[in-house]
């Protein structure tokens, strides 16, 4: 009886955990395009005068370097995080908090398939441990593809006009299962398709020493259609999304992110919705590791109230990759 | 018939006997030079000493000393048709008995045709030998406590055939068009070559277009400034996100602006699904000019 309930609980809770970390995925999609700083030349010099500045700078334009990017389809990454969670049973009915492990091993490959379309296949296999609360410990495997195209490319500096905005058409096509850590018993599966739309532009943040500090705000649009087992959890997603990044000092920047997604359970009457704010800042050490300290709140309205609660979840995350 | 054929390869070496030399590239010495158009002011120090104000057609002989003042501009015209423009607060001189100038300061460029024996720039960090080409030369002086460091930017604008060697001629090193060396006078090791935008560098610079006569290597510094344009466009290259104007000592940085789309397959730089355009992108520079000397990435 004592390990039916919890394998109801379990069910239960990992429906709704995967609801919650299918929000959180979302990020990685949402920043999947390549945040390089790029066009007009803003910002005024950031180093001293000198008196006849004006004639040095006519004379000759900006020596500006340029970069020759290696051709380095595969990738190979390790996502380790330690993340405090205030409610992780997702309910408002006594909520409990714990801190969990989440440890994501995965791998990638991109072919050159068409020019401006992205292209790249993945494979990733996560584990999840609780601290206090193992029973709710599980396994996960996800594989996919990811496509982006450029609808409306940013210019090129000094070659090509600018454009206020950047288009970006994606879409993605994944299944994902997660099993108990005994017995490899299925417990959770979804096959996930999502298209979206997202705009980049460019903007100046005023700062306090009245130097405009550069953003890079964006927006946008997601659709996804999840037909998932056990069947009613099958849903669609309608998500709207704003954020924005920038550099804090050099090699550190912060992003922000907020989001309102609908919820529409296709199998039985709910529907939720569900407003998430996020902030991460991200240190990158080298090319090969980076460090990340973020926190998301995310709050959910059912129409079963079962299901609404809010949550908090905030920790530190390491980063591990390498491309060849 | 032979006896014709005999006469027509006689008389046809007689004709292009006196210009192999040139076109075999033999030496023709920089023995002196034209003020060809001049802004402001212009002085040239003889090697006694005795200084005196240039004007337009003055000839300038070697060993002199070429100086311009603040916000002028000087252009000089040796006979084989080499040129040389100096920006604002430059000066250089050359061997009247070689093919060699010297850049002492300032800003200096420099167009070499073909066939003519090429040009030895020395300046206060590299030695550049070119043929064929634009090249720019800047020298630039940073206090650093009660001592003046010098580097050296040596660009090479447009054409084929350059490198460039410590002064104690050591470390050699190529050049292709578009890329150019930073420099800092006394290193040990020369710096790698990097890549740089030739249309941001040339295509507004009052150096090459504030003058009367086009820039001879005009149209190579267009088909230069196309072929990066196409490895822009394809991804081949980008920006850093930082870029120096001025002498070399402002340094500005690109906008956190909207992204760029990954181009697919290629190597995603460690700043790309992050956003940190700065400081990575000066780490990818680092590694690029070498990290174990000074970079001109440091100079702030």
């Amino acid at each position: 009886m004592v390990s039916r309930t919890s394998g109801s609980v379990k069910l239960f809770w990992c429906s709704l955990f995967v609801a919650a970390s299918m929000a959180r995925a979302q990020e990685p999609q949402l920043f999947l395009i390549d945040q390089r700083g790029f066009g007009q030349l803003g910002p005024a010099p950031s180093t001293q005068s000198q008196p006849d500045e004006a004639d040095y700078r006519e004379e000759l334009g900006p020596l500006h370097p340029l970069i020759a990017l290696r051709y380095t389809p595969f990738q190979a990454y390790s996502d380790t995080s330690y993340l405090y969670d205030s409610n992780i049973l997702l309910t408002d009915h006594k909520p409990v908090s714990d801190m969990v492990l989440d440890q994501v091993f995965g791998a990638s490959y991109s072919p050159r398939l068409f020019n401006d379309l992205k292209t790249t296949l993945y494979y990733q296999h996560y584990i999840d441990r609780y601290d206090s609360n193992s029973a709710f410990d599980f396994d996960g495997d996800q594989a996919g593809v990811d496509l982006a195209y450029t609808l409306v490319k940013p210019p090129i500096p000094y070659h090509e006009e600018q454009t206020s905005s950047a288009w970006t058409l994606y879409g993605d096509g994944s299944y994902e299962r997660l099993t108990l850590t005994t017995g490899d018993a299925l417990i959770y599966g979804m096959a996930d398709v999502r298209i979206g739309l997202r705009c980049d532009y460019n903007a100046l943040l005023p700062r306090w020493t009245g130097i405009l500090k550069p953003i890079a705000p964006f927006y946008g649009y997601q659709f996804d259609w999840r037909v998932s087992y056990p069947s009613v959890l099958t849903r669609a997603d309608n998500t709207g999304f704003l954020g924005a990044s920038m550099d804090v000092v050099r090699n550190v920047y912060l992003q922000v992110l907020a989001q309102a997604q609908w919820q529409d359970y296709l199998d039985v009457n709910r529907s939720d919705i569900t407003e998430t704010v996020s902030a991460s800042l991200i240190w990158h050490i080298n090319k090969y590791a980076s460090l990340n300290a973020s926190a998301l709140f995310a709050n959910n309205n059912s129409s079963l109230n079962a299901f609404s609660y809010k949550v908090l979840s905030a920790g530190p995350n390491v980063t591990l990759q390498i491309q060849f | 018939m032979n006896r014709w054929r005999g006469s027509f390869f006689l008389v046809g070496a007689l004709i292009t006997f006196p210009l192999l030399p040139a076109a075999n590239g033999s030496p023709t010495a920089l023995e002196s030079a034209t003020v060809s158009e001049l802004k402001n002011e212009m002085s040239y120090q003889a090697a006694d000493g005795s200084e005196r104000a240039a004007k337009v057609e003055d000839v300038v002989q070697g060993r002199d000393v070429v100086k311009t003042g603040g916000g002028s501009m000087a252009e000089l015209e040796f006979p084989d048709g080499t040129l040389t423009r100096l920006g604002s607060h430059s000066a250089f001189t050359f061997a009247p008995e070689s093919r060699e100038v010297q850049t002492r300061s300032g800003l200096s460029v420099f167009f070499i045709p073909k066939g003519m024996g090429g040009l030895r720039i020395v300046s206060r960090a590299v030695v550049g030998a070119v043929e064929g080409c634009t090249v720019v030369v800047e020298e630039i002086e940073r206090p650093q406590g009660a001592n003046t460091q010098h580097w050296t930017k040596f660009l090479l604008v447009e054409g084929s055939r350059a490198s460039v060697l410590l002064p104690n001629g050591k470390h050699t090193s190529s050049l292709r068009a578009g890329q150019g060396i930073f420099q800092r006078e006394g290193a040990s090791t020369l710096s790698p070559p990097f890549d740089f935008d030739v249309k941001a560098l040339t295509e507004n610079a009052t150096i090459f277009t504030g003058f009367h006569r086009p820039w001879p290597g005009l149209d190579d510094i267009n088909a230069v400034i196309e072929k990066q344009f196409r490895a822009l466009k394809d991804g081949r290259l980008v920006h850093t996100s930082f870029y120096w104007t001025g002498r070399g000592t402002q340094q500005g940085t690109l906008p956190a602006q909207f992204p760029v789309p990954e181009v697919p397959g290629m190597q995603t730089p460690p700043y790309n699904d992050s956003g940190s355009r700065d400081g990575l992108l000066l780490y990818e520079f680092d590694n690029i000019t070498g990290a174990n000397q000074p970079t001109p990435s440091s100079i702030k």
